[in-house]
C-alpha cells in the first residue's frame, strides 16, 4: 500500500507553511535573540531600529497583554526575556516589518547592554551547584541493589556521556498569525502540537481558547523538535498580529533555528553493574545527569522515559535508576525521537561492553542471557505481555547468520592491517504511550458527504510519518470504499479540540483508533438505516465492501454512494466524533510504579562497520534487523520509517556532534559545521525483516507504533565501531562518549 | 541600488525583467514567480532543497547543470534556461517521481523536489548511468526522514532503464527523456528559443569599492541579501574566453573556471588524470558547478581544497587591477588568516602551473566527519618527482593546520634527494609538525589535527609507493 500523499511531494505541490499564499499585507517578524548565555539586562535600545523605513513595530516583554509565560510542564519559560537572559538565542524582542529582510536588518540595529553572569554548560556542575529544574531526584527501582552487590561475581563502574542532537527537520520553524473578527486569531503553525500553540497564544494574549484557531497543514519534518519548540514562534507571530491588526509571518533561518531551539538532551551518566560469572546481570545502578538547558520544556517527562528505559531489553532483578534534571545555560533541550529512551539504553550497553571485555565474554552473550521474557517485570512495575525480545534476537541471529558475520569479520581483520571491521547487536524494547497518562487521548471528526466522499479530521499532524495515509486506510477499511474517496484534513483546533501533540510514536495508534470509532458510529447508522429500509432476514450479516453493501457475503446493487444519499434524504446524521483513550494504562508518579505503556515494541539489529585505521574514518557496511511491526497496516510506510529512524540513530551515535563552547555559544550552528548522514554514508545493505504477529494490542488494527523504536538500533553502530577500534588497539577504553566522530575514532585508535 | 535588464527562460516562460542582479534565483522563483516547489532549507548550499537546473546554450545544444538556487545570483542566468521542479512536471508522474512514490523514497516531502531536480539533471548530463555516478551527483541533497536508502532504491530502478546507454547526443537524449516523460515536451524547443534571446551586453567597468562575485558559493553564504546593496562586479562579465589552455609549457587556468569545468577538461584529464577522483571530495556537484578557482583561492579559507591542491602544484597566481598585471607564487599570496597579498581593485586573472614531467606523482587526502560535502578537518596534497625511489623534487601542502592553507616549506625541502624509506616518512612527519600551528575548533582539537596530518602524510606514501613502504613500518 503506497502513500498516495507522496504524489504531491514528488511534484513539489505539497504546501508547507512558507509556501502558503499568505494574505496580501502580511507583515514579517524577526526575533532579536540574546547574544549572551547568562546575564542581567541593563538596557535595550530599539530607537535606531524603529527608524528603519518599513519597520512597523518592535515589542518586548512589556508589550505582552497577558502572561509572559510559555512553559508547558513547569511555568518557567518566558516568551520574551524580562530582566535576565539564560541562554544564547533566548528571544528578547520581536521586530515586525514589511519584509523579512527589513525585519532582520532592524534586529541588527537593536542595542543591548548586559551584565554578564556565570555560564554553566555541564549538567554535573549544575547538579553540584544545586541548579535543578525539579529539585528532587526521580528514582525508579526494584529489588535491592545494595544487598545484591555482595552476591555478584563481578562488579564494574564507570561514567559515560552521550551527546546532543540537532533535529534538522528540513523545514525550519515557521508560523503565520492572522487577526480574525471579534478579537480572534487564526494561527497556522508548523507545530506538532496545535492545541499547545492555541493554549499558549490565548494565555499570552489574555483571550479565551475559543478565540484562537490553530492549524497545522503539514510539517517538513518534526522528530520532536516541533512538539514544544514550535510554540514560541507562533505566539510571537500572534503577538505581532495582535499589536498591529495585520497578519504576521515568522520563518526562522536555519542558523537562527539551530541557535535558538533546543535539541536532544546530552547526558552524563554514572553506572555500576553487577553480574554472575556466567553473565547474568543481578544488579544495576545508574545516575543520569540530564542537561536540560535553561528551562524545563519537556525535560522532566523525557527524564522519566530515560528511567523507564534504563534497563533496555533486559530483565534485571535489582535496579536503582536515579535521574537529575539539571539546569544549564543552553537552549531548553526538548523532545527528540526516542524521548530520553536512547540515552537510558546507551548507558546499560556501555556497562555490558565493559563487563564483557573484563570477563572475556562476547558482549552478545551477556546481552542474550539477560533478554526479557514473558511476564517479567520492569522496574516501573509493568509486566511484559506478548514479549518478543528473545524471538527477535533469535530470528536475527538465525536469519542473518551471526556465526558467519563473526567469522567473516575475524577473517577480514586477520588479513587486513589498516582496515578493521566490527559488528554489534542491539536489542530494543520501547514502551508505547505518553509517559504522562493524561495525554493518551485523541479525537476524530468524520464527515460523510452526500456524494459519498469522506473527510477525516483528527489531532494527528502529518510530518512525513504517513499518519494521514494510515487514517485514510482506517476509514477505507470500515466503509469498504477506495482511498480516493477519503481525505485526511489538516489538523485544526476548531475541528478537534484538546488534542495531544503528535508525538510518542502514538499518532496513528490513537488518532487511528479514534477514527475507527467515529467511522464505526456512522457505519452503525448506515447499517440500521439499510436494515430498516430493506428488511433483510432478521439475522442477516451487513457489510460494506468494494464500495457496495453486502448482505450475507453477497454483493447487493446498493453502492456506498446510493446508501449515503438515501440516508441523507432520510435525515440520518452522516457525521460522527470519535474519542479514544488508551485503555488499561496508569502510573503513580509518587511510587513510580504502574502500567504506563499500552504495549512494547521489540526488535534486534546487527550492524557491521569498517574502520580505516590510518585515517580514522569509517563506513557502516550493513544493517540487518528483525523488527516487531505487529500487524502493520502499511508495511511500505513502516519500513521507510524504520530505516529513517535507524539512520538518525546511527547519526546520533557517529557523526552528529553538537559543540557548545564554555560561553554557551553553539559552534555547530550551520549545516557546514553540523553534519548528518547523507547518501554517501548510507549502508549498502539495510535489511529489515518483519516479525509480523497478530497479537492483540492497543495499536490500530493490531499494528504497532513505528516512529521511535528503530532509532535505538543506531546504538549498535557505536559499539561495532568500538569493537573495530579494539581490534586495532586493544588499549582503547570503553568509556568513550558518543558521538564516535572520526576524531574520537582516530584518537582512540592511537591511544596509548 | 542597481537594477539590470535580464532575459531568460524560466521553465516554459520567457522572462524579461528589470531586477537587482544580486537577488538569488531562489528568491526570484519563490517570491516573484510564486513557484514554491523549490525550498529554502539552509541558504548555504548544504541541503540541496533549492536545487534547480540551469541550461546554458553551447553551440546548438544546451548544457544543463544542477546548482543551488540559494547561492545563485539571478544575473548569472541571463540568456539561460532555469528549470525548477514545476518545469519538470508532466501530466502524470515522471518515472523517477513514480519510483520515489513506489519505493517510499519520500516522507515529509520537503527535500523531495530537490532530489527530483538533481536526479533528472543527472539524466540530462551524465555519460555514465551507474549508481556510483548518480550518488555523486546527489551528494548535495540531504533527506532527514528516509535515511536515503529508499531514495537509492528509486534511483536503481531508473538506472535499469538506461543500462547500456553511455554517451548520447543532446538531441537523442532530450527525445528519450521526453518520450519517457522525465521531461515535458517543451524542452525540445528550448535551444531555438534561447537562440532568440539577446544576451546582455555587459560592462566591464569596475565601480568604487567593488565586491567581486565569482561563483558566489561562499560569498552568498556570508553576505547573502547584503550583496543587493553593494557594487557587485560579476567575474563572469570580465573573465571570458577559453578557460583552460596550455601556453609556453604551462597550464593556464582562467580564475573563473569552475571545479566541474576543471574536472571535465580534456587537458586536465590528460595531465592530472587523478583530479576527477579528487574533486569529488570538494563540496557537492551543485557547488562544484558554480565554485570557481579564483573564488576558492581568494576566499582564503585555511582549509580550501583547491588552495591546498594548487599549492602542491606550486602554482602561480596572476592578478590585475585592470591596467597592470603581476604574478606571484600562490604560497606567497596567503599572508595570514583571511589576509591576502591583494590590493584594492585587484582581481585574479588566472593560475599557471608548470607542466610536470612524465614521472611525477600526485596525491590528495582529506578527512572530515562526512566523506562528501563536508569541510576538512585536515586536507593535504603532495607532488613528487622521483627516480629509483629517490625524490628529486617535492611539494607538500596542508589545510586546517595553520591560519592559511600552508605550503609545508621545510617538509618539502627535507624530501629533496631522500630515498623513500620508513625512516624518511617518520622524520618527515616530525618536521611537518614543527611547521604547523593548528587551533581547536568545531573541526577538531589541536591534538587531533596534529595526529591526523601525520596519518595523512603516511597515507600519501602508502598510496603512492605501495610496493616500497609497508603499512606496519610506518604506523606506530
Amino acid at each position: 500500500m503506497l502513500n498516495y500523499d507522496s504524489i504531491r511531494h514528488v511534484k513539489g505541490e505539497s504546501i508547507f507553511l512558507d509556501d502558503y499564499n499568505a494574505p496580501s499585507g502580511t507583515l514579517h517578524g524577526a526575533v532579536f535573540f540574546s547574544p549572551v548565555a547568562h546575564g542581567k539586562i541593563k538596557n535595550i535600545d530599539i530607537s535606531d531600529a524603529l527608524k528603519i523605513p518599513g519597520v512597523k513595530g518592535i515589542y518586548t516583554c512589556k508589550d505582552i497583554p497577558g502572561v509572559n509565560q510559555i512553559g508547558g510542564i513547569i511555568q518557567d519559560e518566558v516568551l520574551l526575556a524580562e530582566d535576565e537572559v539564560e541562554f544564547i538565542g533566548e528571544p528578547i524582542a520581536l521586530v515586525v516589518a514589511e519584509t523579512q529582510l527589513i525585519a532582520r536588518n532592524a534586529v541588527g540595529k537593536i542595542k543591548f547592554e548586559i551584565t554578564k553572569l556565570d555560564v554553566i554548560t555541564n549538567p554535573k556542575i549544575a547538579f553540584e551547584k544545586g541548579h535543578l529544574i525539579i529539585p528532587k531526584a526521580r528514582i525508579y527501582s526494584c529489588g535491592s541493589t545494595e544487598n545484591t552487590w555482595k552476591n555478584c561475581d563481578y562488579v564494574f563502574e564507570g561514567t559515560v556521556e552521550s551527546g546532543g542532537q540537532e533535529h534538522l527537520y528540513l523545514e525550519t520553524q515557521a508560523s503565520l498569525a492572522m487577526p480574525v473578527e471579534g478579537g480572534c486569531f487564526k494561527i497556522i503553525s508548523s507545530t506538532q502540537n496545535p492545541t499547545g500553540v492555541q493554549r499558549t497564544v490565548s494565555k499570552v494574549l489574555n483571550i479565551a481558547d475559543n478565540k484562537v484557531e490553530c492549524e497545522a497543514m503539514r510539517l517538513g519534518g518534526g522528530f520532536g523538535g516541533k512538539e514544544d519548540q514550535a510554540t514560541a514562534w507562533a505566539v510571537l507571530a500572534a503577538l505581532g498580529s495582535y499589536k498591529l491588526g495585520k497578519p504576521v509571518k515568522i520563518v526562522l533561518s536555519r542558523q537562527e533555528d539551530m541557535k535558538a531551539t533546543g535539541k536532544r538532551h546530552p547526558y552524563i551518566s554514572d553506572y555500576k553493574i553487577g553480574l554472575t560469572k556466567d553473565g547474568k546481570i543481578l544488579s544495576y545502578e545508574v545516575a543520569f545527569y540530564q542537561n536540560a538547558g535553561a528551562a524545563a520544556d519537556l525535560s522532566p517527562a523525557i527524564l522519566d522515559r530515560t528511567l523507564a528505559h534504563a534497563t533496555g531489553s533486559y530483565f534485571i532483578p535489582n535496579v536503582k535508576a536515579a535521574g537529575y534534571c539539571c539546569k544549564t545555560n543552553l537552549p531548553p533541550n526538548t523532545a527528540f525521537r526516542g524521548f530520553g529512551g536512547p540515552q537510558g539504553m546507551f548507558v546499560l550497553e556501555t556497562a555490558i561492553y565493559k563487563a564483557a571485555a573484563a570477563m572475556n565474554m562476547p558482549p552478545y552473550e551477556i546481552q542474550e542471557k539477560n533478554l526479557l521474557k514473558e511476564g517479567e517485570e520492569f522496574p516501573y512495575g509493568q509486566k511484559t505481555e506478548f514479549c518478543k525480545a528473545v524471538n527477535c534476537w533469535r530470528s536475527a541471529k538465525e536469519k542473518f547468520n551471526l556465526d558467519s558475520i563473526r567469522d567473516e569479520t575475524a577473517n577480514f581483520n586477520k588479513s587486513n592491517f589498516l582496515f578493521k571491521k566490527g559488528f554489534a547487536l542491539m536489542p530494543i524494547c520501547f514502551g508505547i504511550s505518553f509517559t504522562n497518562t493524561m495525554l493518551n487521548q485523541a479525537s476524530s471528526l468524520v464527515h460523510v458527504y452526500a456524494d459519498g466522499s469522506v473527510s477525516v479530521s483528527t489531532g494527528a499532524v502529518e510530518m512525513g510519518q504517513g499518519v494521514n495515509m494510515k487514517i485514510r486506510q482506517v476509514a477505507s477499511r470500515i466503509f469498504g470504499i477506495g482511498l480516493d474517496k477519503i481525505k485526511s484534513e489538516t489538523t485544526n483546533t476548531t475541528r478537534n479540540a484538546n488534542t495531544s501533540a503528535t508525538a510518542a510514536s502514538s499518532g496513528a495508534d490513537m488518532n487511528g483508533n479514534a477514527t475507527r470509532l467515529a467511522c464505526l458510529e456512522i457505519f452503525k447508522r448506515l447499517k440500521d438505516f439499510y436494515i430498516k429500509k430493506n428488511n433483510p432476514a432478521a439475522d442477516s450479516e451487513f457489510a460494506l465492501n468494494d464500495g457496495y453493501v453486502w448482505i450475507n457475503k453477497s454483493k447487493t446493487n446498493f453502492s456506498f454512494e446510493k446508501l449515503v444519499i438515501d440516508a441523507y434524504k432520510n435525515r440520518i446524521d452522516l457525521s460522527a466524533h470519535g474519542f479514544y483513550a488508551t485503555p488499561k494504562i496508569f502510573f503513580n508518579p509518587e511510587t513510580n510504579k504502574g502500567n504506563p505503556f499500552a504495549y512494547h515494541v521489540y526488535g534486534t539489529a546487527i550492524i557491521v562497520v569498517n574502520v580505516d585505521c590510518l585515517r580514522g574514518t569509517y563506513k557502516i557496511e550493513s544493517v540487518h534487523a528483525v523488527h516487531d511491526f505487529g500487524d502493520s497496516i502499511n508495511p511500505a510506510i513502516d519500513r521507510s520509517q524504520a530505516e529513517g529512524a535507524l539512520m538518525q540513530g546511527i547519526g546520533w551515535m557517529t557523526m552528529e556532534e553538537i559543540i557548545f563552547n564554555s560561553d554557551g555559544k553553539l559552534l555547530t550552528d550551520t549545516l557546514s559545521t553540523y553534519k548528518v548522514p547523507d547518501m554517501g554514508f548510507t549502508p549498502e545493505k539495510i535489511e529489515i525483516e518483519f516479525l509480523e504477529n497478530k497479537d492483540k494490542n492497543a495499536g490500530v488494527f493490531n499494528s504497532k507504533a513505528i516512529g521511535e523504536p528503530p532509532f535505538m538500533y543506531g546504538i549498535a553502530a557505536f559499539f561495532a565501531l568500538v569493537n573495530a577500534i579494539k581490534e586495532f588497539n586493544p588499549k582503547a577504553g570503553f568509556d568513550i562518549s558518543s558521538p564516535l566522530t572520526p576524531e574520537k575514532v582516530l584518537m582512540n585508535l592511537y591511544a596509548k | 541600488m542597481n537594477s539590470v535588464n535580464l532575459k531568460f527562460i524560466c521553465n516554459d516562460e520567457l522572462i524579461d525583467t528589470n531586477i537587482n542582479p544580486s537577488v538569488t534565483v531562489l528568491d526570484f522563483l519563490r517570491l516573484e514567480k510564486h513557484l514554491t516547489g523549490t525550498k529554502e532549507g539552509c541558504r548555504e548550499g548544504d541541503c540541496g532543497a533549492c536545487t534547480i537546473l540551469v541550461g546554458e546554450p553551447e553551440g546548438n545544444f544546451i548544457n544543463y547543470k544542477t546548482v543551488n538556487s540559494c547561492l545563485l545570483p539571478v544575473s548569472e542566468v541571463n540568456g539561460k534556461h532555469v528549470v525548477s521542479v514545476e518545469g519538470l512536471n508532466t501530466k502524470g508522474l515522471s518515472p523517477f517521481q513514480a519510483a520515489l512514490v513506489e519505493e517510499s523514497g519520500t516522507q515529509c516531502g520537503f527535500c523531495t523536489p530537490g532530489f527530483v531536480v538533481a536526479f533528472t539533471g543527472f539524466l540530462l548530463f551524465t555519460d555514465s548511468f551507474d549508481l556510483e555516478s548518480a550518488k555523486i551527483a546527489l551528494t548535495g541533497n540531504l533527506c532527514r526522514c528516509t535515511g536515503h536508502f529508499r531514495i537509492i532504491k528509486s534511483i536503481e530502478k531508473i538506472l535499469k532503464l538506461f543500462s547500456g546507454n553511455t554517451a548520447i547526443s543532446f538531441t537523442e537524449r532530450i527525445n528519450l527523456l521526453t518520450q519517457f516523460q522525465f521531461l515535458p515536451e517543451y524542452f525540445k524547443n528550448i535551444p531555438d528559443r534561447l537562440q532568440n534571446i539577446q544576451r546582455r551586453l555587459s560592462s566591464s567597468e569596475i565601480s568604487a569599492y567593488p565586491v567581486f562575485v565569482s561563483g558566489g558559493t561562499d560569498l552568498f553564504v556570508q553576505q547573502g541579501h547584503k550583496l543587493k546593496e553593494k557594487n557587485t562586479v560579476f567575474m563572469s562579465d570580465i573573465l571570458k574566453g577559453q578557460k583552460i589552455r596550455i601556453e609556453d609549457n604551462e597550464l593556464s587556468i582562467n580564475a573563473f573556471t569552475t571545479v566541474s569545468e576543471l574536472e571535465n577538461s580534456s587537458i586536465i584529464k590528460r595531465i592530472f588524470p587523478s583530479f576527477s577522483g579528487i574533486s569529488k571530495l570538494f563540496g557537492s556537484l551543485q557547488i562544484r558547478n558554480r565554485a570557481t578557482l579564483g573564488g576558492n583561492i581568494n576566499n582564503a579559507s585555511p582549509i580550501g581544497d583547491m588552495s591546498v591542491f594548487l599549492l602542491a602544484l606550486n602554482s602561480r597566481i596572476h592578478l590585475t587591477d585592470g591596467k597592470t598585471t603581476r604574478s606571484l607564487y600562490l604560497k606567497d599570496y596567503f599572508k595570514d588568516y583571511k589576509k591576502l597579498d591583494r590590493r584594492d581593485h585587484e582581481y585574479t586573472l588566472k593560475f599557471t602551473v608548470k607542466i610536470p614531467p612524465r614521472n611525477f606523482l600526485l596525491n590528495f587526502e582529506k578527512v572530515c566527519k562526512r566523506t562528501y560535502l563536508d569541510i576538512a578537518s585536515v586536507n593535504t596534497a603532495i607532488y613528487l618527482e622521483t627516480a629509483n625511489d629517490v625524490i628529486r623534487s617535492a611539494n607538500i601542502s596542508a589545510g586546517g593546520i595553520a591560519p592559511v592553507p600552508l605550503y609545508l616549506k621545510e617538509s618539502s625541502a627535507f624530501l629533496k634527494d631522500r630515498k623513500i624509506t620508513p625512516e624518511t616518512i617518520i622524520e618527515l612527519i616530525n618536521i611537518s609538525k614543527m611547521e604547523i600551528s593548528p587551533i581547536s575548533d568545531a573541526r577538531g582539537s589541536v591534538e587531533y589535527k596534529t595526529l591526523l596530518l601525520g596519518q595523512l602524510i603516511s597515507a600519501h606514501f602508502l598510496k603512492l609507493f605501495p610496493d616500497v613502504i609497508r603499512q606496519e613500518e610506518i604506523i606506530c
